[in-house]
């Protein structure tokens, strides 16, 4: 008989108890119905169809769910980003690392200047539209553009990549030349922000959203801007009426969410307060919610964005009955979202709208409450983008 | 299902090293069943739709092979061409069909265009029936009376459809007379993973690389750019295809079966001949034994060999894809082959290796291009950027360079025959360390290499294998 080779069955034993071990455990283990780092659902198990089967895609279906929930993914995915990290990666997990800064990997690309001719006209003519609605009644509407994260800090992409950003750029240059020929007032907010010297507090390093500083300058340049347009005297904070509370807890901006958490980051999240309290209600949705507009995690390890507001949230209604001030309706992408933390401060009621999470109609919306002031506010990259907070006639979503 | 898949690893495989393994040694026609039971439904799962195609080619070739072994020429002559018109006839609808309606369109005339999916591994399993057939008329192989075998010969899943071609006369022995060891087992398991890490840690790695250049306009491509996407091309398609063999022989070794090579190392090369006998041997050879042999070979006035030389390489690249390209891609090396036997060849020989080798992996390089380009006129405007006529570099090259480091590194190495080498030198030093080196070094690693692999596949997307379209 031929001698056994230890070797020979150490190799055929580990492979097959791994194949085994590995089936055994993605059938076993608890099926979970999104990845919190990647921030999106996993695969849900396939329905069975004959058209699925006949053309291979119900075994595409299935592969794809059974990768969504293999065994070890998760420390799987952890360890994948510590080796991506210690090989020096320029990118990881589709993040730039930059001295301190995670930023997003666009790529190398280019701009389409008639397609995006074509598209800054259909969303213009979007926008006049809701500014004729919100006209008839008497309110006023201001579309608002803010700076990308990745826009704000392109100086810290490495020489190499492409940080000239030419299709964001040619959004707004078009937009604002569509919006101006149909006289929408539009406002940018970034060319203010440059006005002041790039503050360095403006934008995360780590998120791709602003800090609470950076919503709080945002606030003001809005404010003025909004006062500018009807003459009003709005009040506005400022730095003398607020402050600030620095969160201690580690902050998991989106950026450092997509690597894992694997990376910390020396930024902390930051709460405003007025010195003078503002007592107010809060619905969601049509239903009663705490008066609190700062959501703090419970037993969650990570500080993410949605401290501010909870979160995106299709609607929200909030009063401080004091009926000499005016109303606003603030619809937009997650950048609102820390916007209105502020806001509410200086009306009478706020509503906020997320188009993305909800088929209500902004125009109905905006003819039934008849809010003084709607505002849109987007960033450079979805200014264009005539879905979700577009208030365009299409589904989707964006950033 | 591609083996690079949980599905696969996680599900087919164990079900059916259990099923296979679980059956005694003697009940071998009952292993077979199970071995061909599998191997249709591992077909089956890339589409329910084309599985029928499989069947009648298998009974085309079963009943072209009873008929290809009568004592009657006629019945003979029936049972081959019969054979060969069915699997070139389905080869021919579901591959060339819509190319052909297409050029006739282009000529003038108005011939609707079919829309037709190509069928996974058609081109595969088609040469593969023909093969044995063939042997058969020639008398080269015996006749396989039971269906189950020519089904099990045709329809095993390791090769089924991305190969090796495995000819009948390969494997006819042990189909009925194989035999499963630990020792035979173990080798198929190390040479598997060693396939699979090839696959998932760099070929899909170059294949990253490649795509996102090759997606481009090529008109404004930096040179710097062209050449990089060009060289992980051809750093994917070796790496990808020779993985697949890889896999392929591992898991026929795993089942009592013995495959032969694929791949010989064919980026080493210094002459585009040697390239070839180097490259996907089981096709290079096919073609020979099948066309180029028949037609009269080399032993005929230069003329004639020229024109079997362009027939098989006009037909090599047709076989690879139904598209000018193709056809260009094999007009191609059908130009450097003719070159190197009757004009350079001498040269070549007597040059340093170095340039040999350049001119080679030049050759290479080139056709490669042309092979992935997805049109002559992108293939055209790709050259163009290669030789300086594109745009001005922008730094995508050292992106690609800086971000997949590790990989462009390991398969530099990995292209060459280091295994061969280190190998060769601790069997010579015949002492201790050496010998438990030899043993133990090649398993650790391919159970290093399967968890990497697993890794990646959680972890990633990215997992085609190109030789599938074929």
């Amino acid at each position: 008989m031929k001698k056994i080779r230890i070797s020979e069955l150490f190799v055929s034993l580990c492979f097959l108890a791994f194949l085994f071990g590995m089936m055994a455990a993605t059938l076993l283990t608890e099926k979970e119905e999104e990845s919190f780092f990647e921030n999106r659902n996993l695969a849900a198990f396939p329905a069975y169809t004959a058209e699925a089967d006949g053309d291979g895609s119900y075994i595409r279906a299935l592969e794809k769910y059974f990768t969504d929930h293999a065994a070890l993914r998760e420390p799987l995915l952890r360890w994948k980003t510590e080796m991506d990290l210690v090989l020096e990666r320029p990118v990881v997990n589709e993040t730039v690392l930059s001295d301190g800064w995670f930023l997003p990997y666009l790529g190398y690309r280019q701009a389409d200047r008639e397609q995006t001719a074509a598209d800054a006209e259909a969303m213009a003519d979007n926008l006049a539209h809701i500014r004729d609605t919100t006209e008839e009644y008497g309110g006023h509407y201001c579309y608002v553009a803010v700076p990308n994260q990745y826009i704000y800090w392109a100086e810290a992409y490495p020489g190499y990549m492409d940080r000239a950003f030419v299709q964001e750029y040619l959004n707004l240059e078009l937009l604002s030349a569509a919006l101006a020929e149909r006289g929408v007032d539009f406002l940018d907010v970034g060319t203010a922000v440059e006005a002041l010297g790039h503050p360095e507090g403006y934008m995360s390093r780590v998120d791709h959203h602003y800090t609470m500083e950076g919503a709080f300058l945002t606030y003001q340049i809005l404010m003025e801007q909004l006062r500018a347009i009807t003459g009003e005297e709005l009040p506005i904070l400022r730095e003398e009426d607020v402050t600030f509370e620095t969160l201690p807890d580690p902050y998991l901006g989106s950026r450092a969410r997509k690597l894992m958490g694997v990376v910390t980051s020396q930024e902390q999240v930051q709460l405003l307060h007025p010195r003078e309290e503002v007592p107010f209600t809060r619905q969601d949705n049509g239903a009663d919610s705490p008066s609190q507009v700062y959501i703090l995690p419970q037993e969650e390890e990570y500080v993410t964005y949605a401290v501010y507001m909870g979160g995106d949230v299709a609607q929200t209604t909030i009063q401080t009955h004091r009926e000499e001030l005016p109303s606003i309706l603030i619809y937009g992408d997650s950048f609102t979202n820390a916007l209105e933390c502020i806001l509410y401060l200086s009306f009478d009621r706020m509503d906020a709208l997320d188009l993305r999470y909800t088929n209500i109609s902004l125009t109905d919306y905006i003819q039934e409450t008849q809010p003084d002031y709607v505002v849109c506010l987007r960033d450079y990259s979805s200014l264009l983008v005539l879905s979700g907070n577009g208030g365009g006639e299409e589904d989707g979503s964006s950033d | 299902m591609v083996f690079s898949s949980l599905i696969f690893l996680l599900f087919f495989f164990p079900a059916l090293f259990l099923c296979y393994f679980c059956l005694p040694k003697r009940l071998r026609w009952l292993r077979n069943c199970v071995l061909l039971a599998f191997s249709l439904l591992f077909y089956r799962c890339g589409g329910a739709g084309y599985f029928p195609l499989l069947l009648a080619s298998i009974g085309a070739n079963y009943l072209g092979g009873l008929l290809a072994a009568s004592k009657r020429p006629a019945v003979r002559k029936l049972g081959l061409w019969g054979a060969v018109t069915v699997g070139l006839g389905l080869l021919g609808w579901f591959k060339y069909a819509g190319f052909a309606a297409g050029n006739l369109n282009r000529l003038g005339l108005s011939v609707p265009v079919p829309e037709i999916v190509l069928p996974v591994g058609i081109s595969f399993f088609t040469f593969q029936g023909l093969s044995y057939v063939i042997d058969v008329y020639r008398g080269e192989a015996r006749c396989q009376r039971n269906p189950l075998y020519v089904a099990l010969y045709v329809a095993l899943f390791p090769q089924l459809v991305a190969g090796p071609i495995v000819r009948y006369t390969t494997v006819e022995r042990e189909i009925t007379q194989r035999e499963e060891t630990l020792h035979a087992f173990s080798q198929g398991v190390v040479r598997f993973l060693f396939g699979l890490g090839k696959k998932m840690l760099l070929a899909n790695a170059m294949g990253e690389v490649a795509d996102g250049i090759f997606g481009q306009p090529a008109g404004d491509m930096a040179m710097s750019l062209a050449w990089l996407g060009a060289l992980a091309y051809t750093l994917q398609i070796y790496f990808d295809f020779s993985a697949y063999s890889d896999m392929a022989i591992g898991l026929g070794r795993m089942f009592g079966f013995h495959f032969l090579e694929n791949f010989n190392y064919p980026y080493i090369s210094r002459s585009v001949t040697e390239f070839w006998r180097r490259w996907h041997i089981s096709l290079s050879s096919w073609f020979r034994d099948y066309v180029y042999i028949p037609l009269g070979g080399s032993r005929c006035s230069r003329g004639r060999n020229l024109f079997n030389l362009t027939v098989v390489w006009l037909l090599t690249g047709l076989w690879h894809g139904a598209s000018w390209n193709f056809v260009l891609w094999g007009g191609w090396f059908l130009v450097l082959l003719a070159g190197e036997r009757y004009l350079w060849g001498g040269a070549l020989k007597r040059a340093p290796a170095a340039v040999g080798w350049l001119y080679a992996m030049l050759a290479a390089v080139l056709g490669w291009v042309l092979f992935r380009s997805p049109g002559l006129r992108y293939a055209l405007g790709y050259f163009r950027a290669m030789f300086g006529l594109g745009g001005p570099a922008d730094g995508q090259a050292v992106y690609y360079l800086l971000e997949y480091w590790p990989e462009w590194i390991v398969c530099l190495i990995a292209m060459l025959p280091w295994k061969l080498w280190i190998q060769q030198r601790l069997e010579r030093r015949r002492d201790a360390l050496s010998a438990v080196v030899l043993d133990w070094g090649p398993k650790l690693l391919a159970l290093g290499l399967l968890w990497l692999s697993y890794g990646k596949l959680v972890s990633g997307s990215f997992n085609p294998f190109i030789y599938f379209q074929f």
